[in-house]
């Protein structure tokens, strides 16, 4: 299962829902695109709005690519999966998002947890180089240092 | 003499979490995983499943001001109000503008103020960060590289 994010964005994000919908229709495997506040209304696959984190992390496990928006929470929770991720930026100039998000796909595309993908027809031949095993990714590694969860609580608990 | 008086009336035990949904929001509940949750009141906007996702937890919803100036009005008297009857000890934050009214408040109240910088911002620090840092107590960054726009602040890692 391909299983496609837009996030809670309230910018509209109809160029990759569209693109990903096309794919849709010559592939054989379930799709599925998590909406949010984008209108595009998918013709050729399986499409909701909103979902709870629980929820959406169930969908992420059982899908095998996730195709995301450049979102932070988007990207870090199916990098933490260890899924192979897309990664489409929104991009300001054609007001599909109000902040940018072009550096932070360019920098997890550097580190090798996503591949960055600017232009959405290139999507499908990603799709194809990922399966073929072409497209590899590197498997999700914590860094040495604490957990900002753990920061906190010794700053609460014991001062 | 007016900041001691209010700071007996904070109590000791309450944490005020506040964020946009979405990213934030998620950021935000990494960020508190190592608390007692029976210590923490959410504050959120609604968008998506907000609902869903905090439904385990207490919280209220406030509007998002965004960028209007009326609304930050309106989302004043929301903060106002929730804060006389929380009185948290600690505010904790991951953005983005929606939190700024209460930061300030809790502020001038003598709350102790906790920001974590959202992990979107790899080289440039964000707006609400850029404002929130000279007002907070602990100040956490996801990324070295923005050590130097927040020399005071501790680099943590949510994953």
């Amino acid at each position: 299962m391909i299983l496609c994010l837009l996030g809670t964005n309230p910018y509209d994000f109809s160029r990759l829902a569209k693109a990903v919908d096309e794919l849709a229709k010559d592939l054989e495997e379930d799709v599925v695109i998590q909406l949010g506040n984008t209108k595009y209304i998918p013709k050729y696959c399986k499409y909701f709005d909103f979902a709870s984190k629980n929820e959406i992390e169930k969908l992420m496990k059982e899908a095998d690519i996730v195709i995301t928006q450049g979102g932070y929470g988007s990207m870090t929770d199916a990098i933490i999966l260890n899924k192979k991720v897309i990664a489409v930026p929104r991009l300001q100039k054609l007001k599909e998002a109000q902040d940018n998000q072009v550096e932070l796909v360019e920098y997890y595309d550097s580190k090798g947890y996503v591949k960055a993908c600017f232009d959405v027809n290139e999507l499908k031949d990603f799709i194809k180089k990922i399966r073929e095993k072409k497209i590899v990714f590197k498997p999700y590694e914590n860094e040495n240092i604490k957990k900002i969860s753990t920061l906190i609580k010794e700053y609460i608990y014991e001062n | 003499m007016k900041m001691k008086l209010c700071k007996k009336l904070l109590k000791k035990n309450n944490i005020l979490a506040i964020s946009s949904g979405g990213g934030h929001l998620m950021e935000l509940l990494s960020s508190l995983e190592e608390i007692d949750k029976s210590q923490v009141v959410f504050v959120v906007n609604k968008t998506g499943h907000t609902k869903e996702t905090l439904k385990k937890f207490k919280h209220y919803f406030i509007i998002d001001p965004h960028i209007s100036k009326i609304k930050y009005i309106i989302n004043f008297i929301q903060v106002f109000l929730i804060f006389l009857k929380i009185r948290p000890n600690y505010i904790v934050s991951t953005g983005a503008g929606i939190a700024i009214p209460m930061i300030l408040l809790g502020k001038i109240c003598g709350s102790k103020i906790i920001f974590i910088e959202t992990g979107a911002r790899i080289f440039e620090p964000s707006k609400t960060g850029k404002f929130v840092y000279k007002y907070a107590d602990l100040f956490l960054i996801q990324h070295e590289t923005l050590k130097k726009y927040y020399p005071k602040a501790k680099v943590g890692r949510l994953i």
